[in-house]
């Protein structure tokens, strides 16, 4: 994880970036961004990964800023850019890296029995 | 600020005009107590002054409708009789002003009045959902006297330790009201710190409702476009946005199709509520790729969708329509 973060955040135009889980949790925040710092936020975050809509990947362009998600096995990789960003790079970035990453292995269900 | 003035002579009337004159605030007129009535209802008024010279039972009974629906707004009275002589409870009006009015006393009284309402600081050009999010994060009891940048329609809100508990906008109150004040984009805002005495109208979080507002926002728009002169030119965008864009590109090869999508509504109140919890003002568009396709939805006049060919310069087509949506 902290290997794609410090990619993403070497970037042009990207002012920060956070791992959060599907419930709002900040799995690795180390700009501490701390961006779901209500209790509603985290509920809105939570309702919205649910909905059947949310994608894979989703880049989105606000007035004020540039929203890059995209989830990275249960979690996801939020990325915040300024206007001028291209996501093409960043995308580029993530998609080199992230198949270079172990992922995880599907836990064995008896195991702690032997 | 608008002000009404609850008066039926012809003279103080005209005393009053003459003392505003030149001043930036709205002046509104009621002779009875039903029109007084009618117009607290449905225009946002900041600033009643009651001339007690009237009947006396119209006043105290506008007095105590104010003080009972409205007690957000400060009660000016004028009265040829002195202050002790008035049957009146203190704490029931702001302040007195002896008639007939001598020199700026009652501009100047007004004056105090509004500084009294605007005391806690001015805020300009701010989104009234940021705002408030801020003031409940930092737990804050205060009254926001908002109006919007462009119709300069105007609304309340009233926080109490951070909670959003009362609103008022244009006939409607609580709950609607809050949805349609923070549907606002661009917004001047009036901060009074004052605690509210009134009860809590509103009984839900902040972030409910600025959901609530935005999907309000959203379906506003879109019921707008049947039967309103404005649809046909909402309905237009889609195809202008396009020839925008084959007229940009040289060509539409790159570009499937673009077209009035409804179904791409609730993705775009999913992208604005993410907007919205991270700060990040009004939605222009967003792409979304679940895997097997993905499209460009754009937050226009009416939801559109424009299907991308496999070698679109994807980039390139956003900032175009980024640009094309600062200038419509």
């Amino acid at each position: 994880m902290k290997e794609i973060f410090d990619a993403v955040i070497g970037l042009d135009h990207v002012y920060g970036a956070v791992v959060v889980d599907k419930k709002g949790g900040a799995v690795y925040d180390p700009l501490s961004l701390n961006k779901f710092n209500t209790q509603n936020r985290v509920k809105l975050w939570v309702s919205l990964t649910q909905s059947k809509h949310f994608a894979q990947e989703l880049d989105l362009v606000f007035e004020k800023g540039r929203l890059y998600i995209r989830k990275i096995d249960l979690n996801y990789l939020l990325v915040f850019m300024d206007t001028q960003s291209s996501v093409a790079s960043l995308k580029l970035t993530c998609d080199l890296i992230e198949p270079k990453r172990p992922k995880p292995k599907p836990r064995k269900k008896f195991l702690n029995l032997f | 600020m608008n002000i009404l003035f609850f008066t039926n002579d012809p003279g103080v009337q005209e005393s009053i005009r003459q003392a505003m004159a030149g001043k930036k605030h709205s002046l509104a007129m009621a002779t009875n107590y039903q029109e007084a009535v009618n117009i607290l209802g449905h225009v946002f008024i900041s600033l009643l002054v009651v001339d007690f010279n009237m009947s006396q039972i119209k006043c105290k009974a506008l007095l105590a409708h104010t003080q009972d629906q409205y007690p957000d707004i400060p009660v000016i009275t004028l009265s040829s009789f002195p202050l002790d002589q008035i049957d009146l409870p203190h704490n029931t009006f702001a302040s007195y002003v002896g008639t007939p009015f001598v020199g700026n006393e009652l501009k100047l009284i007004i004056e105090s009045e509004v500084q009294n309402l605007v005391q806690g600081g001015t805020i300009t050009n701010v989104s009234p959902p940021s705002f408030a999010q801020l003031l409940e994060m930092e737990g804050k009891s205060c009254i926001l006297r908002i109006f919007e940048k462009n119709s300069l329609k105007g609304g309340l809100l009233v926080f109490r330790s951070g909670r959003l508990v009362d609103a008022r906008y244009s006939g409607f109150r609580g709950m609607d009201a809050a949805c349609r004040i923070l549907a606002w984009d661009e917004t001047d805002i009036f901060i009074q710190n004052k605690d509210y005495p009134a009860k809590d109208r509103i009984n839900s979080d902040l972030q409910s409702i600025i959901v609530k507002s935005v999907h309000m926002k959203d379906e506003s728009g879109y019921k707008a476009a049947p039967d309103r002169p404005m649809l046909a030119r909402q309905g237009a965008f889609p195809e202008k946005l396009g020839k925008h864009l084959e007229m940009q590109l040289g060509n539409r090869t790159c570009i499937l199709d673009v077209f009035h999508d409804p179904a791409a509504g609730k993705r775009l109140r999913e992208a604005r509520a993410l907007g919205a919890i991270f700060d990040l003002g009004r939605l222009k568009l967003g792409c979304a790729d679940n895997g097997t396709e993905n499209g460009l939805f754009v937050a226009g006049p009416v939801p559109t969708t424009i299907k991308l060919g496999t070698q679109s310069p994807q980039e390139k087509i956003t900032l175009l329509i980024t640009r094309y949506l600062d200038t419509i």
